[in-house]
């Protein structure tokens, strides 16, 4: 028998009192001794401070619209800190099933662009990315259940914009903070905004520039977090959320919903109209009108055709879209009302008559004879310029040239103050240029705007290196050459002339009120860019010349009907020749006579004549403006909005005898829908037949006001309207020669380079061309 | 008890009074006061994700270990010597079949999974060693020689081959113990066991700077050592002992434990399974629960003591070794004391191998109680 020894147990029991002491020891250690440093330790584990950002600020009409509001949105995030610790193959499973059951859910989603979404985030994203924008409770439920690692559903505030693509160029849009670097950029700013990769950040327009006023300030909270970063609850609100301010425009909704509608029908009507001899046939797929109030320079429209809608880059436009959008023919990301620089065409003729006038190279009755053409004197090769279709004028004085926009009077001109440049300076026409503002940014608050130029001797010679000669005079004083403007400009020029010389920068902001009380924080001053009062004496025959435009001159048709005796306008019309291209056509005005309200400025690119595409345009904005014909309601991007065509229809689409009398009401007199024969008439019947007021404007006689009313009371638009086009890609011609640079970060997507000095000029009305070369 | 005593097959020739007398009731009722309070920290740690399941699972287990353990109880623990080679080639036919079929769960090949629970081999082949290691080192003649010692290695060594094939390095550790205490207590000369301690060193080492172990075994077995070394497993290891440390004396209160219900601290309701007690109730929560290891091995230890031959006492000294171990792997590595090993709590930890497997230890300790007086006719 084997006995064993009682010692031994001894041995083993001593061990299990060194163990048990061992482990008592150690667990006395920690919680008694060592408890609030552990507790610290367990604190920090579970606490994070987390940054929510605060709703956006609203961007608002005149009448307190909302053109840019926000909402509250279930989305599905994805937190890559919470899944880098898997292995890639777990990653993927999980991947797998969330978008199989967002799938199942109908949300669309690939596991790829989960992984991308992943790999990108994982560069060091603070933030959880948004998967899956807008999805039901269901989803949430669903989410939360499963517990997928790395996902949750949040609430997370979203930009809405209700009017959709309407006035898109002013309000912009946001995209988000790409990385940490430039989080960290914009925080050393705004040292209280904070912001965070993945937050909204105004990328254009109005939420561009106002950025800082429409990003609230974010709540910081303590939360208390599980070991897979999920938020249990929030421990303590550090910093409380503050919304943004709202900002308030001055532009009407309504009134530019009307602009944009306008610019559109125009230029589908450019389109359908033949192009004159010798001219290429016209595109007219792009353009841009404005209307500033010159009391204070508000701005009462803006718009730039086409445009886009801004809720694609809600929730971070794809870049195939992007791309799409960027390269698109048409451009429609490109602001062409400030951004968009052209010749200004005879529209520039106001500087050089009032340089004529003021610098006494000519009296006002002082009479040229317009023979048609213009030869420089002392020249040797390229000296002769002249009207297009060799019009001859005859005896013209300042306010017959304005009128009927005899070029070779401006030829004149030009050539002599070149020629008398000891007495009246080296660049009067210039120098009077700059008067009306042309040349530099007018200030809109509006990103890159751009500031056309006024070509001088020196600025030819800085940025060229050639010397400027007589001929370059002479093209100038027809704003041809290298003068280039855009429509802001214009408009504001024109304001200019209205006022008498005061110029004020365009306000498109009029205030910015609290975001939860409603207070005005930021009141935005009428600011007078140039306050120098023009010569009344050298102004009042130019002004009668600009009236005698739509009276009896170049734009006589385009404002046929318009109630000219109780509301005047005075306007100019232009049209500029472009390399390759068809004519531009522009249309400068304002009014009501002698005490200007308004000042409205139309480009309509490749659209031909001045007098036919852009002087309706002016004419048709005017009316609203005037009041003969109710402003339609700008309808949310909700509603059926294609009462008009889109832009780009096929060119070969069949033009129904209806285009222009699309009312159908019982009893409607008037003979709107027979066929027009000229290319003014068929613009002014389509005119009334298809935008805003389907019947007066084409009838002269039912054009009183107390008229209009009775016929066009229906609030409602039209109903028969051609459906809705389906956009083709473009055909047109390709439009610019600048393309080494994408369009919105250059400023010139309708530019005329102009780096030839002696760049064949055109003008307007009785078109002209100038033969140009080196004297 | 009673009722499941009574329902226990009787042994030939002895009165079940006369059993129920010997029976150590203190050593059961420090199990039934700890199996509970397991079940309430399982429940606390399992709750926000599987509401009640794991309780009623444990609870489960509890009672097919009771009964288990009331059965074991009644045999007299000399009828084991004649199956020694039955039990011991059954294990090692399951620990082989579990290789083939079994399913794999967080990198150890060692479970047999029937009607949705799994049975982990490797925890009732404590047991099977524990009586044949007492077998080998007890007879009617003879004494520790060299030939006992080489086979109880043989024994523990084949086990642990094949349990090292499927990756449970915990229970070697355990088995290893087993053999230590056996070996100690049966009289084995101290140079031998030194000499053996020795070896053992030697032979970890070597395996942990081969390429035997893989990178996350080896990793767990060293992040005790070098906290910063291994990222997940310290990282575990911090959160364990952040949830022991941060519950200070009195503890979050049940249920209330951050790092646990929060779902810091990793397989919580099994092998970090003190840190829930630790956590939410304090120092007295794991004294109460160390104590109560603490009784219980006392009690095993004294039923060893009395036991009426060598037999039984080395039942009782693997047993407890088997128990000692376990306790002092499991909430020393919940402190970072210890490295990880996969090693359960006993009765505390959820698992029903290993409750079952410890219920059937306390039984075969009880069957040695009972048993204990001399005059008991051997089956």
């Amino acid at each position: 028998m084997i006995e064993i020894p009682r010692r031994r147990f001894a041995v083993l029991g001593f061990v299990a009192m060194l163990v048990f002491g061992s482990l008592y020891g150690k667990l006395w250690f920690l919680q008694i001794m060592s408890a609030t440093s552990f507790e610290q330790t367990a604190s920090s584990n579970r606490e994070r401070e987390i940054i929510v950002e605060a709703p956006r600020g609203r961007i608002l009409d005149a009448k307190g619209r909302v053109l840019a509001g926000r909402r509250e949105s279930l989305v599905v995030t994805l937190d890559w800190t919470s899944l880098r610790d898997l292995d890639a193959e777990e990653r993927s499973e999980i991947f797998a099933e969330v978008s199989d059951e967002l799938n199942a859910a109908g949300i669309k989603t690939k596991t790829d662009d989960l992984v991308a979404t992943y790999d990108r985030a994982a560069d060091g994203s603070l933030k959880p990315v948004i998967v899956a924008e807008d999805v039901g409770e269901q989803v949430w439920i669903l989410i939360q259940e499963r517990a997928y690692p790395g996902f949750q559903v949040e609430r997370r505030w979203v930009r809405t914009y209700p009017y959709g693509d309407i006035g898109a160029h002013i309000v912009g849009y946001t995209g988000t903070v790409r990385s940490t670097e430039q989080a960290t950029e914009l925080n050393a700013d705004n040292p209280n905004k904070t912001y965070l990769p993945g937050d909204s950040l105004g990328v254009a327009g109005v939420e561009k520039i106002f950025e800082q006023t429409l990003r609230g300030v974010p709540e910081v909270r303590r939360v208390e977090i599980d070991a897979f970063n999920r938020v249990i609850r929030t421990a303590e609100v550090l910093q409380p959320s503050q919304p943004g301010a709202d900002i308030h425009l001055t532009i009407d909704i309504d009134l530019q919903f009307a602009a944009e509608q306008i610019l559109a029908d125009e230029l589908r009507l450019a389109r359908r109209r033949e192009a004159s001899e010798g001219s290429l046939p016209h595109v007219g797929e792009a353009g841009s009108l404005v209307a500033l109030d010159v009391t204070d320079g508000s701005v009462v429209a803006l718009a730039s055709f086409p445009t886009f809608d801004p809720s694609d880059f809600v929730f971070g436009i794809s870049a195939e879209q992007f791309e799409f959008l960027e390269n698109r023919q048409d451009n429609p990301l490109f602001d062409r009302a400030t951004r968009g620089t052209y010749p200004a065409g005879s529209t520039w003729k106001v500087a050089t008559a009032y340089a004529a006038l003021t610098t006494g190279l000519r009296t006002e009755w002082e009479i040229w004879e317009d023979e048609g053409i213009y030869d420089i004197d002392e020249c040797t090769a390229g000296c002769r310029f002249q009207n297009a279709g060799g019009a001859v004028m005859g005896p013209v004085d300042l306010r017959e040239a304005i009128e009927r926009s005899s070029d070779t009077y401006f030829y004149a001109v030009g050539a002599e103050a070149w020629e008398n440049q000891t007495q009246v300076g080296e660049t009067p026409i210039q120098d009077a240029a700059r008067l009306f503002g042309f040349g530099e940014a007018s200030g809109i608050a509006l990103p890159n705007e751009a500031a056309g130029r006024v070509p001088t001797p020196e600025n030819r010679l800085e940025e060229f290196g050639t010397d400027w000669f007589a001929g370059d005079n002479v093209i100038m004083s027809i704003g041809q050459g290298e003068v280039a403007v855009t429509p802001l400009q214009l408009a504001n020029a024109y304001a200019t002339l209205a006022t008498g010389g005061t110029r004020y920068q365009p306000r498109l902001v009029d205030r910015a009120t609290d975001g939860e009380s409603g207070e005005t924080t930021l009141e935005v001053r009428t600011i007078v860019a140039a306050d120098e009062p023009l010569d009344p004496v050298s102004l009042a025959p130019i002004r009668d010349g600009l009236f005698r435009v739509t009276t009896t001159g170049t734009a006589t048709e385009a404002f046929t009907g318009f109630p000219l005796d109780t509301y005047p306008i005075a306007g100019k019309t232009g049209t500029v020749e472009v390399n390759n291209r068809a004519d531009f056509s522009l249309f400068a005005g304002f009014g009501p006579g002698l005490s200007p309200k308004y000042s409205v400025a139309a480009i309509l690119e490749e659209s031909g004549f001045g007098g036919d595409a852009a002087a309706p345009a002016v004419r048709r904005f005017f009316e609203l403006l005037a009041g003969v014909t109710p402003t339609p309601e700008a309808p949310l991007a909700t509603e059926d909005r294609f009462q008009f065509e889109r832009p780009l229809i096929p060119e070969n689409a069949a033009v129904p005898n209806t285009d222009g009398g699309v009312d159908g009401d019982e009893g409607q007199e008037g003979s709107d829908a027979t066929p027009a024969t000229s290319p003014a008439t068929t613009a002014a019947a389509a005119d009334g037949g298809v935008t805003v007021d389907p019947v007066d404007s084409t009838v002269p006689e039912a054009t009183q006001p107390a008229d209009a009313a009775s016929t066009t009371a229906p609030s409602t638009p039209p109903p028969t309207t051609p459906p809705p086009t389906t956009t083709p890609p473009t055909t047109a011609p390709a439009t610019t020669g600048d393309t080494e640079e994408p369009a919105p970060s250059t400023s010139a997507g309708a530019t005329q380079e102009a780096p030839d000095p002696a760049e064949p000029a055109a003008d307007d009305g009785a078109s002209d061309t100038a033969v140009g070369g080196e004297p | 008890m009673v009722a499941l005593q009574s329902r226990a097959p009787s042994v030939r020739g002895e009165s079940q009074i006369a059993k129920l007398r010997n029976v150590d009731w203190s050593l059961i009722s420090f199990v039934l006061a700890l199996v509970p309070i397991g079940i309430i920290a399982i429940y606390s740690a399992t709750r926000s994700g599987a509401g009640i399941d794991f309780v009623w699972r444990q609870g489960m287990f509890f009672v097919i270990g009771l009964g288990l353990m009331a059965l074991v109880s009644s045999v007299d623990y000399r009828a084991f010597r004649d199956f020694l080679g039955v039990v011991y080639i059954l294990t090692g036919l399951a620990l082989v079949l579990v290789l083939i079929i079994g399913a794999e769960r967080g990198g150890t090949k060692g479970w047999f999974v029937v009607f949705g629970f799994s049975i982990q081999p490797a925890e009732f082949a404590k047991l099977s060693l524990v009586v044949v290691l007492a077998a080998i080192f007890t007879g009617r003649s003879g004494s520790v020689d060299a030939n006992r010692i080489v086979g109880a290695l043989g024994a523990v060594g084949a086990v642990s081959f094949l349990v090292l094939l499927e990756n449970e390095t915990g229970s070697i550790l355990v088995y290893g113990f087993i053999l230590l205490g056996i070996l100690l207590v049966a009289g084995v000369p101290a140079r031998v066991l030194l000499l053996m301690i020795a070896t053992g060193a030697v032979m970890v080492s070597v395996l942990l700077s081969s390429d035997t172990l893989a990178d996350y075994q080896r990793a767990r077995l060293t992040s005790f050592i070098d906290a910063d070394a291994n990222v997940q497993e310290s990282y575990n290891q911090r959160q364990s002992e952040t949830a022991v440390g941060s519950g200070g004396l009195t503890g979050h209160g049940l249920f209330e434990g951050p790092q646990t219900q929060l779902g810091f601290v990793p397989e919580q309701r099994t092998d970090f399974i003190f840190t829930v007690i630790a956590e939410e109730l304090g120092f007295i929560g794991g004294a109460i629960v160390l104590g109560l290891q603490a009784f219980i091995l006392l009690r095993i230890f004294r039923v060893a003591q009395l036991a009426r031959d060598s037999f039984g006492a080395l039942i009782c000294i693997g047993v407890f070794s088997m128990f000692l171990i376990q306790v002092w792997q499991n909430v020393g590595m919940t402190m970072r004391l210890m490295p990880i090993t996969g090693i359960p709590l006993p009765f505390v930890s959820y698992g029903g191998s290993s409750l079952i497997t410890s219920l059937i230890g306390i039984g075969l300790v009880q069957s040695v109680s009972i048993h204990r007086h001399r005059g008991t006719p051997v089956e």
